[in-house]
């Protein structure tokens, strides 16, 4: 039985996903999953957008901070450096090949 | 709550300790930092709930950790190069950071220079004040006070506001750094435009304060007058006396107006608007202005050109008391200046 869902496509993409939603603005942890929650990738785990923070840190793409605040504990933020936003712009170009692929692979007949 | 966040880690790091030990490091580094940020959020939205209701059993989170562990492809290679070139700098500057520090007796440069950061704030809001005074006045002239309508005290108003407000925001990005790109840009770049009018503030002043030293007089439109010492102005013979009702012409046949006393009587001429000055500048112009003492002239006494050589020269003596001196020695010369062009 062939299964698709969106927690498999997602895998493959949610290093783009992350970056994505750091392009304008900075976020910590929690802030990051919200954004991807809202932006409609409702399935996404913490432990997803955590460990990838985290990769994508280790490998270079993401810098951090830390911010205190005034209720609850400081907060790490994670930013794009260079090497992140080249590789933000690159998966974007390869994305959208494969997107539109796939769309005229799926495309219903009319 | 912090009980529960380093079992819930640990929980976590058990179920992962088949990984390699960098990769699991990398990936647990932060862990407990994070949940401390689920577990604010499960306290603002009213609290009640464990980590282990929002995030599923440490083992789930552990199995979905892993599954993030994909390899992440390496950096493009203009990426690479970028981010080689700032780690170079960083290590650079770590180097100079370490290095120059204890000479000026800190561990690190860095150290110092956030020392310096409120005194930057200042500078900041005054520089901030210096432009939008010289914006709203299209740029004539430039002072170290801001100047609005002339005015200093509304000024030094717009600048202790602007230092102020300059403080306030210093405090602000330096307790909490602006986390939208655009607002950092933003900063940025006006820290930038900031920066350049300041350095462009400081060679004009440099230019202003050296310029009367080396620079031609004559082309400067801010010279010096060198007349400026002058009230008042005596004329002396080949003979060494003063010439009473002297009259100065310059090349034109104007008469040349030097000292105050001439000034202002120049500017009374019948005509009132000056036009009949050119006959009221005489010299000496001040009536009341005594005569200099000129021991150097007394020396050398020569006769008048239009004397015969034959005409007695005046005696040393009355080089102390001009006046008379002029009227006994030369009684002719006095009242009849040599004749000016202009007349």
């Amino acid at each position: 039985m062939l299964s698709v869902d969106t927690t498999q496509l997602l895998k493959g993409v949610l290093d783009l996903a992350v970056l994505a939603v750091l392009r304008d603005d900075d976020g910590y942890g929690y802030d990051i999953l919200r954004r991807l929650r809202t932006a409609g990738l409702t399935e996404i785990g913490d432990a997803s957008v955590y460990g990838t923070l985290r990769r994508l840190f280790a490998a270079g793409y993401l810098t951090t901070y830390v911010v205190p605040s005034e209720e609850g504990p400081h907060r790490k933020y994670y930013a794009l450096n260079p090497a992140g936003r080249t590789q933000l712009k690159q998966g974007g170009d390869v994305w959208r090949e494969f997107a539109s692929t796939m769309n005229t692979l799926l495309r219903e007949p009319a | 709550m912090n009980v529960e966040i380093a079992q819930y880690a640990a929980q976590v790091g058990a179920a992962l300790s088949d990984l390699p030990e960098q990769a699991r490091d990398d990936l647990l580094e932060d862990l407990p930092a994070h949940l401390a940020e689920v577990a604010a959020e499960i306290e603002a939205e009213g609290g009640g709930a464990t980590l282990a209701e929002r995030l599923g059993p440490p083992s789930a989170y552990a199995a979905e950790l892993r599954a993030t562990l994909g390899h992440p492809g390496r950096p493009g290679r203009a990426g690479v190069w970028v981010g080689r070139a700032v780690s170079r700098a960083q290590v650079r500057w770590n180097g100079l950071d370490r290095r120059l520090g204890p000479v000026i007796g800190y561990e690190r440069l860095g150290e110092f220079l956030a020392l310096l950061r409120p005194a930057w704030w200042v500078v900041r809001g005054w520089l901030v004040a210096m432009l939008v005074a010289q914006l709203w006045r299209d740029g004539d002239g430039l002072g170290l006070l801001p100047r609005f309508e002339g005015s200093t005290v509304l000024g030094m108003m717009v600048l202790i506001a602007f230092v102020v407000g300059s403080i306030w925001l210093g405090r602000r990005t330096a307790a909490a750094p602006p986390t939208r790109r655009r607002e950092r840009v933003a900063l940025r770049a006006a820290t930038a435009v900031v920066v350049v009018f300041g350095l462009g503030l400081w060679a004009a002043a440099d230019d202003r304060l050296m310029g009367p030293f080396w620079q031609d007089p004559s082309a400067a439109s801010w010279a010096p007058d060198p007349y400026q010492q002058v009230n008042d102005v005596f004329v002396l013979g080949p003979d060494g006396q003063i010439i009473e009702g002297a009259r100065l012409v310059d090349q034109d046949g104007s008469p040349v107006v030097l000292g105050y006393c001439a000034q202002r009587f120049g500017w009374e001429g019948p005509g009132g608007g000056g036009r009949g000055w050119e006959w009221r500048v005489v010299y000496p112009s001040c009536p009341d202005l005594s005569a200099p003492q000129l021991p150097w002239v007394a020396a050398s006494p020569g006769p008048l050109p239009w004397q015969t050589p034959t005409g007695p020269s005046p005696s040393p003596s009355t080089s102390g008391s001009p006046s008379p001196g002029v009227a006994a020695a030369t009684p002719s010369a006095t009242p009849t200046p040599k004749p000016s062009p202009a007349s």
